[in-house]
Parts: C-alpha cells; structure tokens; sequence
C-alpha cells in the first residue's frame, strides 16, 4: 500500500488497489503499535470500521467523493457525537457532545474515515503538549522531545503515519509550530474561512480550525471539503470559495516574496536561519524577488498575543462549572464550592495560569492599561502587516525560534515556553493565513520548517508557492523512518 | 434639613419575539422545565451566538418612538460573573456602546402637569434562566427556558423625585411598549420588571447622594412600598450622620421593608469587554426608514386623535388600556354612525362588564366589532330603546342572530299604551292580595313573582323591565 | 511590578478558582512574569490607534425570527452531571457564613 500521500491513498481507492477496510486496519494496527507516542486519546476501532465499509460501498458503485475512504483524526477540541471531546482536560474527559462541529460534519459527509481524537495541550493552552490531563505526547522523530502544541496528538500522529491527515485548531501557532516540530506541512487559514462552530473556544477572535498533512497538495485537497461560509457561526465569512488544486501549479515567476530581518535574531537557532534563507534562495532562482521587509512592531507580537489570548480564555472558560456538564466536584457542600472546586480539580495549572492573567487583565484598573492597550497594539500589529502585504505577495520567515525541545525543559518557566510563538501569533492577531512547512533538518534528524504568510484570502497563493517549493525539494518526504543520512 | 429624592429607573422588557436573541429555541412563557433550552442557551462546549433580527428592530423602533439616537454600530459585550442561571458564566448585554440612547417619554402626570422624563439608554440583552428555590430543603433548581430570552433594557437619567412620577413613568412606559407591540407587558410573568435607583440630597444641592438600587419589585404597589420605606431609611441615616452605603437591597413584600443583598455580590467587577464571537450591529438609514413607516400608532398620538372626538380623559385612558380596546373601537367606528361617547360608554360599561364575567377580553371579543356597530346604529337611530339594545347585546353574548330578527323578537309595545298595561298589574295586584302584602312589608323579592304574572297575561309582549317599574310603583300606591 | 498573594486571591474569587497554600506562591510568579511581560506593550505609542476586536472588518449578520430549535431536554439530562425531574440541581445554601 503506497501511504506516502494523500493523493495516492486517494488514487489507490479509486483504483481498487486497496480498500478502505484495508486501509483503516492498516493505520489502526500502527496506532497500537505505536501507542507510546500517546498521539490518541480516544480511538475508536469498530466505528471506523464501519464507516470503512459504508466508504468502500460508495467507492464501488460510484458515489464516492474526493476524500471518501480516508482514514484520519480530529483533534479533541472538536466536538464528535459519537466520541468524547476531552480538550485534554479532566472537566472534560467523559463529555460526549449532543452536536458536532462543522468541521467534523464536512468531512464526515465526504465519507472519511475518522480513527479517533488526538491528544492536545489542555483547552489548547500550550506549545508543547505536556500540558494534557492524558498526558505529553512525544515526537515521532525523537521520542525525547515534545512534538509542539497544542496540536502535538495530531501533529505526532500524521508524523508518524498513523493517519493521513489530521485536524488542529490554531490560536498562536499550535497547527503551524506542531507541523514545524513534526516535518508536516500545517495551514492555519485567513480567520472566518473555516466554521468555529462545535471546535471549543480557547480564544475566539483568534482561534481558528487548521490541518496537518504531508504537503500543500494534501493541505489543498482538504481544505476543498471544509472551507466555507456557516450561519452558526456569526464569524464565519461568506465569500465564495475558490477550488484551492486548481491554483497550485501556477508560476510564482515575479512572485514579491518579503523577509524581515527581525526574524533573524541570534535567540533563532542558526540552522533554522539557514535553512529560512536557503528557501529564499530557492525561491530566487525560481524567478521571485527577495525583498527586506522591516517588521518594528514584531517584538510586541507576543505579549499582545498572549494579554488578548487569556482575557478571552478566561470568559470563554466560565462555562465549565459543573452544572450542567462536565466534571462535578464531590467535595462541595455550598454553591459556591461546587463551582469553585469543580473548576480548580477540573483544570490543570497552565489553564489555571491563563484564566488568571486573562481575569487580571479584565478587571478594573488594569482593563485600560493591559486590555485595550493590547487592542489597540493589535490594530497597529494588523496594519502593519497588512501595509507589508500590499509591498509583498508573501512573508517568509522560520516558524519557530529552536526545534523541537526535550520534554520537561520548559516546566520551570512559563515565559520561556510563551517564546515559541514569536514568528507565530502575528497571523492570529492579523486575522491572515499562513502555513509552515519543511525545510530541512537539523543535525541530521530534527526537523525544521519555514513559514509563509499571506493577505486575508490568500490561502490559494500560499499552497502554490508551497507546492512549488515541494514539487523541487524532497524534505516534506522525510518521515522519522526513512530520513536517516539526510541532509 | 430637606431632602430631594431622586430617582432613577432601569426598566428591562421581554420582547415579543418569536426566538430568543441568540438562538432559535421558542420563547413561549409557561413550557415545561428546559424544554425551550437549545444547546446554545445551555452554554455548551463549542456552541456560538447568532443574533436575531427581530430584536434589532424591536430595539429601534424603541428609539424612534422615544425620538432617541439610534447608533448605525454598537456593540454586545459580554458581563461577567459565576451564577447557576447564567450557564456560560457571562451575560451577553451591551455596555460603552448601545443600540439606542438620549430619548425621552413626556408623561402626564395628572391635573395639567406635564413631565419629560429623560431615557438615557436602551439596550439589547439575554435574560437569565430561573432558580426555583422551593423544590428540596438542600437543592435549588435550574431551569434555563428563559435563559437568553431578548431584553430591552431602558434606562431613565436620575431625574424622578416621587412616587408618583415613578408609577407615571412606569404606566406610560409599559402602555408603549404595549402598543407598540413590542412587549406583554404582564409584570406577574416577568416581562416587564422594574429596579429602582433611589438617593437623596439636601434640597439645593447638584451633587447626587449616594444611591440604593432596589430590586424584586413586582407591582407597581410594591414599587410605591418599597420607595417609601426606603425614603425614611436613606433620611433617618442622613439625619443621623450616619453613611450611605452603596448597595442592592432586595424589597421584602412580607416585612414591608428592604434587606441588603449580601454585599459580597455588591463588590462583582463584572470585567466588561466586546464579546469577540459576536460582530458590530450595523444599522442602515433605509431599515430606520421602513420600521417609522410601519411603526403601530404611538399612544401619545391616539390620544391627541381621539381628544378630536370630544371624548374625557376617562374615556381616553379606558381605550387606551390596550391596543385591542382602540383597536376595537376603531373597528366599530368604520361601521357605524354612532356618536363615538355612545361607543365609549357601551366599550366601558355593558361590554366591559361582560369581559369581566366571562374572563375574556378585547382580544378575543364575544361580539364582533361589525355586529356591535349594527346595534349602535339601531339605537343611534332610535329604532330601539337602549333598554331593549342592552337586552340583545345579551342575547348575541350565548348566541350570534340578526339583528333586525332579534329586534322582531323582542319586539315590544311602545310603553305610552299603557292603559292596558295598568289594569292588568291592578288585577294581578288584587288577584295575589298576600303576596302584595308581604312585598309591601319588605320580601323585596315577590317583585320578580309579579312581573311573571304580569308577562304571562300580556303573552311577553311588553317589557319586563318596564312592567317591574310600574309594578313597583302600583304595588306601593294600592 | 510583581502580584501580592492579596490580588492574586481576589483574581482567583472573581475566577472562582481555588489555589492551595502549596502552589500560590509559584502561581503569583507566574502570573506577575506573564503581566510582566505583557508590559512591553507599554513601550508603544497607542494615541492614533483604535482597539481592534475583529481581524476583519465585518458587521454581524442577522437571523430571521423563527424558532427553529426542538426539545432536547433527553439529551441535556443525557451530560449532567445532577438532573432531576427536568431541572439542574446544585445546592441550595451559596455560601457558608464565615
């Protein structure tokens, strides 16, 4: 069976090279192998088995869409009526949501196959997915070191070729920063193209759903079925949707692509950098322009990010008292012990340490000085990138400051961990798409991605200039079992 | 030392929509337990807000009825706190930036005096679910059916200084919004619920006192209580010396009197910022436009319309108690040539009287508007008597007939040929001589037995009502 | 500027967050780095800048006025944790008076 992309699954189906039964056996049976990864935190065998036949029957008397058959996962932070949505969270660890999000419902209509959900950073709170009440994931490159977050389930379980794609949800980077760690290529789209409706809110006018495959081309097949306006969600932008495959062959000849110098600084591993500056090389003589773009408000990225990020958290998460679904604590006598302990023995400390600031920040006498000034730091974030994306088509820089850290390193400091975003949250704050994907190794086995950023609505550009780039480069084929001696 | 009272109100109304504000779950009042709780209105994982439209305009032709600013973009933002009925630990209202603010109410405040009460704001928001305290001695019950209903909240400047304003303001207040058809109005079910802001200030002084808001008031009897007892509380401090704490204090029906609510919940910072999954409500001048032309009359405007027609102020204020009484009488007028005071006085008296005995009102009339106005002629055109108008107006109550048959029916000698009419009750009178007796030394009674007698010798035809009023009048004389 | 224990406890009230003895010192650590670090945004003229909640300049979409939602009260009971007789139960009594 040729699992090496999602086009040839795609093609093998449709040729009856394989079935879909066979195929979901095939990943089922790598999932238990591989279950140290503790990539899942829900698998459900029978179920995909089930919907492999129903595929299967589909395949054969035609009716099957382009995803039919295809075995994936969703990250837990999407709600599935037919499993729990945990959000790596004890408040939530036996919730099984009445409802499923509009994600889930999209591609459960093109037939795939759903394995089970993937384990995550607590409520998405984390880059590093040591922060789950299931516990760390480990990356399938190095099973020392974290796969990134929040996203890690998803990111180690498309990495380790347990599925041929998988859903994540980014607020600061957790598609783009997971796929960087994992050699994936991960999209987080332009905010409002992809339904919030039923993916559970961490941060809601900087969430947004993502996907995590093995190259643009899967990225763009996937993103084909989920795209789209949905009247649930009052977000949600209702613009018609191009079909992202058609695009992603188109010459990038002329192609202005922006580099800031301020993503180069010396906290940026050096193999990182060159790796970035190769890529731009690449795009060179590919017949782009190189262009230096100066990025001054850069530095405030991330504590703007992270003041807006927990003030939204901390609303979003008062729902989670006990009452009406969810984790109850037993040892409360009065009401107000009921929701205050369900809330402190349902949470873990990261979620704790973020409703915190975000209550800090909110209350009165600092509202004006951490709050709005954030807001306000952020229209000036947005019209700076926009203004740069009027000069560029494209802005290119690393994903991420380091690869991928050993677990438990970051533990003692907080701040530390939040340094991670840095190239990240500028998309998020600006509402615009970017996607990260391959761009070497280092040391001979770490893995290394670069970032492309684009407009709002550019999806299109930013999966051809990718494509383009991995029509030319083989580093999105490296898996952590066949990469060994490359360089 | 003097004080003025002053007094600010915040009125929240339960509009009259269909769904509720942000979700498509009905709002109908009175539905089992969490039958009308969708997943949205339960604040599930994941679930998000969709505003309805019905609402908005509710909302703005509010504004226009009160001449207000209606803003072309404000904003929901959300209000935060921990209670067992607000299921997702935050209340979605509007705060720096409501749909409609500055407009005023000019209420009548009786004798001539006229009174422009200033509405600082009114704004769109969801209501909360119920906590019903009663059902176990260790556990109270949530039930989330009202739980994102839409509500208006209207809210005056501190510009009331009595009792009697306030319960003008609130009367006037609750007649618009009735007739504007935006809100039941029924206060015992809660679609209209009241908080007072009261304080004091030493009379000439422009700073405002430190103010108490008071809560569960639920007729405007308990509005005018609670006030009261409030008054002398805030005055007996004051002339004490003693502080003013800034408080809610709830108003006990059972003590006549007012209870701090405990002050922890008065200390909530309720961290208000823009709800980030809603956007901004944009207002068009062309939505504006369209909802002033068909905007239901305002009652201010009938009255002026109706003063035309000669009518009292009673009068006025009776056909202004609802929008199915103008709208009843309106009807009737198109059909009829009667004197609007004659329809009047039949709508408030005979009709009304009706209402009341059957348990119905204009809303689901007895007697169509048309049928009614057919009678009004007849009696305008002295075809009949108002006597006999009366008795078909009974008649058509159990059983809708033509009128002119009915007249026929009834049909009766005119009451100047009464010689015949004497010389029967003097025979009837004779005739049962005890019996006339016993009426004369107080059975009151016996009457009825007489007109009997007397109608079955004249074979009904002659009125009962006349033949009473002859009867009593010879039954004394002989 | 770091976090008194004192605010962090009121933060943690308003959160209805309990925080033992144990971590409260590391917490207000933490906390006071995170805020810390938050204040790099002070370094930045804001006066022309107007607060941005939305990444795109839309303006909320209006519902027609239907009911289009049903019964689901089986299903509600079905994830609470303490239903009875079609109501949330918690207890009665808010708060022990200390």
């Amino acid at each position: 069976m040729d699992t090496s992309s999602l086009r040839s699954l795609i093609t093998g189906l449709k040729n009856g090279t394989f079935s879909s039964t066979e195929l979901t056996t095939h990943y089922l049976k790598r999932i238990h192998e591989a279950s140290s990864l503790n990539a899942f935190i829900t698998i459900d065998e029978s179920a995909a088995l089930l919907a492999a036949a129903a595929a299967d029957k589909a395949i054969k008397n035609g009716s099957a869409k382009t995803l039919t058959g295809i075995p994936i996962a969703h990250k837990d932070i999407f709600c599935t009526n037919t499993m729990p949505t945990t959000c790596g969270s004890k408040m939530l660890a036996d919730f099984y949501a009445p409802y499923e999000a509009t994600i889930v419902s999209h591609l459960n209509n093109e037939g795939t196959v759903l394995l089970g959900k993937t384990n995550m950073d607590e409520f998405a709170m984390g880059s590093s997915n040591e922060h789950s009440h299931f516990g760390a994931v480990k990356n399938p490159w190095d099973r020392s070191r974290v796969p990134g977050g929040s996203s890690g389930g998803s990111a180690a379980a498309v990495a380790a070729n347990l599925v041929a794609f998988a859903t994540g949800s980014d607020t600061g980077g957790s598609v783009r920063q997971p796929a960087a760690f994992c050699n994936l290529s991960g999209l987080k789209p332009t905010y409002g193209l992809l339904s919030r409706f039923g993916m559970v809110a961490y941060a809601s006018s900087l969430d947004q759903a993502g996907i995590l495959a093995h190259s643009a081309d899967c990225l763009a097949l996937v993103l084909n079925s989920i795209a789209g306006f949905d009247e649930k969600d009052s977000t949600s932008v209702n613009k018609p949707i191009p079909n992202y495959e058609t695009t992603l062959t188109d010459s990038i000849k002329g192609l202005r692509i922006g580099l800031p110098p301020c993503f180069f600084q010396k906290e940026v591993d050096e193999n990182i950098q060159k790796a970035t500056h190769d890529a731009a090389t690449f795009f060179k003589e590919a017949g782009a322009t190189i262009v230096e773009l100066d990025l001054k408000r850069h530095a405030l990225w991330a504590p703007c990010y992270y003041v807006i990020a927990c003030a939204e958290a901390s609303s979003n998460l008062s729902r989670y008292d006990g009452i009406r679904f969810g984790y109850r604590s037993k040892n409360a006598k009065t009401l107000t012990e009921l929701i205050t302990r369900s809330r402190s023995e349902g949470f873990g400390m990261e979620v704790k340490r973020r409703i915190l600031t975000g209550t800090y920040v909110l209350s009165s006498g600092y509202f004006d000085d951490y709050y709005i000034k954030a807001q306000k730091v952020r229209r000036l974030i947005q019209n700076e990138l926009e203004q740069a994306l009027s000069t560029v088509d494209v802005i290119l820089g690393p994903t991420t400051p380091t690869c991928a850290f050993k677990i438990g390193s970051t533990i003692t400091c907080p701040t530390q961990r939040y340094l991670a975003d840095i190239f990240t949250v500028g998309a998020n704050l600006a509402g615009l798409p970017a996607l990260s994907i391959p761009a070497g190794l280092k040391d001979g086995n770490l893995p290394i991605g670069i970032q492309l950023m684009g407009a709002h609505f550019s999806e299109a550009r930013l999966l051809n200039i990718a494509n383009i780039y991995q029509q030319a480069t083989q580093w999105h084929q490296l898996s952590p079992e066949n990469h060994r001696g490359a360089s | 030392m003097s004080f003025q009272t002053v007094i600010g109100l915040e009125v929240h109304a339960q509009l009259k929509t269909q769904s509720k504000l942000f979700s498509g779950t009905a709002t109908t009042y009175g539905a089992k337990p969490n039958s009308q709780t969708s997943f949205i209105d339960a604040g599930l994982p994941g679930v998000l807000p969709v505003l309805n439209e019905a609402a908005v305009k509710m909302a703005i032709q509010f504004g226009l009825a009160i001449k207000a600013r209606i803003h072309d973009q404000s904003i929901f933002e959300r209000k935060n706190y921990f209670y067992p009925d607000l299921p997702k630990g935050y209340q979605i209202s509007q705060f720096q930036h409501p749909i409609v603010s500055d407009g005023q109410l000019k209420i009548d405040l009786g004798d001539g005096q006229l009174k422009t009460v200033d509405i600082l704001r009114a704004h769109l928001e969801e209501d909360a679910g119920k906590s019903l305290h009663d059902i176990s001695n260790t556990h109270t019950g949530i039930d989330l059916n009202r739980a994102g209903t839409p509500l208006l909240e209207i809210v005056t400047t501190p510009c009331l200084h009595s009792s009697k304003e306030v319960v003008c303001y609130l009367k006037s207040l609750h007649q618009l919004l009735l007739f504007l058809n935006l809100c039941d109005g029924n206060m015992q079910e809660g679609s209209f619920r009241c908080d007072v802001n009261v304080s004091l200030r030493p009379i000439g002084q422009q700073t405002l006192g430190t103010r108490t808001e008071l809560k569960n008031l639920n007729s405007f009897k308990f509005i005018e209580k609670a006030l009261a007892y409030e008054v002398q509380r805030h005055t007996n401090l004051l002339l004490d010396g003693q502080p003013i704490h800034q408080e809610t204090r709830l108003y006990c029906p059972v003590k006549n009197c007012t209870e701090v609510l405990r002050r922890k919940e008065n200390e909530n910072d309720y961290r208000y910022f823009p709800d980030p999954d809603l956007l901004p409500i944009a207002i068009d001048q062309d939505m504006v436009l369209l909802l002033k032309k068909t905007m239901p009359a305002l009652p201010a405007d009938i009255r002026s319309s109706l003063e035309k027609d000669h009518l009292s102020t009673e009068d006025i204020d009776y056909l202004l108690t609802s929008p199915a009484v103008i709208q009843y009488f309106n009807d009737v007028k198109t059909h009829s040539h009667a004197e609007p005071k004659m329809i009047v006085n039949w709508l408030k008296g005979v009709y009304q009287a009706a209402l009341h005995e059957q348990q119905l009102s204009f809303e689901q009339p007895p007697i169509a508007a048309t049928k009614l106005a057919t009678l009004l002629n007849k009696l305008q055109d002295n075809v009949i008597s108002n006597h006999l108008a009366k008795r078909i107006f009974a008649h058509l109550l159990s059983k809708d007939e033509d009128i002119d048959f009915l007249i026929k029916t009834y049909g009766v000698e005119p009451l100047n040929d009464g010689k015949d009419l004497d010389a029967i009750i003097k025979k009837i009178i004779e005739t049962y001589k005890s019996q006339a007796d016993d009426y004369r030394s107080g059975k009151d009674k016996l009457l009825a037995f007489f007109v009997g007698q007397v109608m079955k010798e004249m074979k009904g035809k002659v009125d009962p009502a006349a033949v009473s009023e002859r009867l009593r009048l010879m039954l004394r004389e002989l | 500027m770091s976090l008194k224990e004192q605010e962090l406890k009121k933060m943690a009230a308003l959160a209805h967050l309990e925080i033992d003895e144990n971590s409260i010192d590391q917490l207000a650590m933490d906390v006071s780095a995170m805020i810390h670090f938050a204040e790099q945004l002070h370094q930045i003229n804001t006066d022309e800048a107007t607060p941005l909640t939305h990444p795109l300049n839309l303006l909320q979409r209006l519902r027609p006025d239907e009911v289009t939602e049903v019964n689901v009260v089986n299903q509600l009971d079905g994830i609470a944790p303490l239903f009875v007789d079609d109501l949330y139960l918690v207890p009665n009594v808010i708060e022990v008076e200390k």
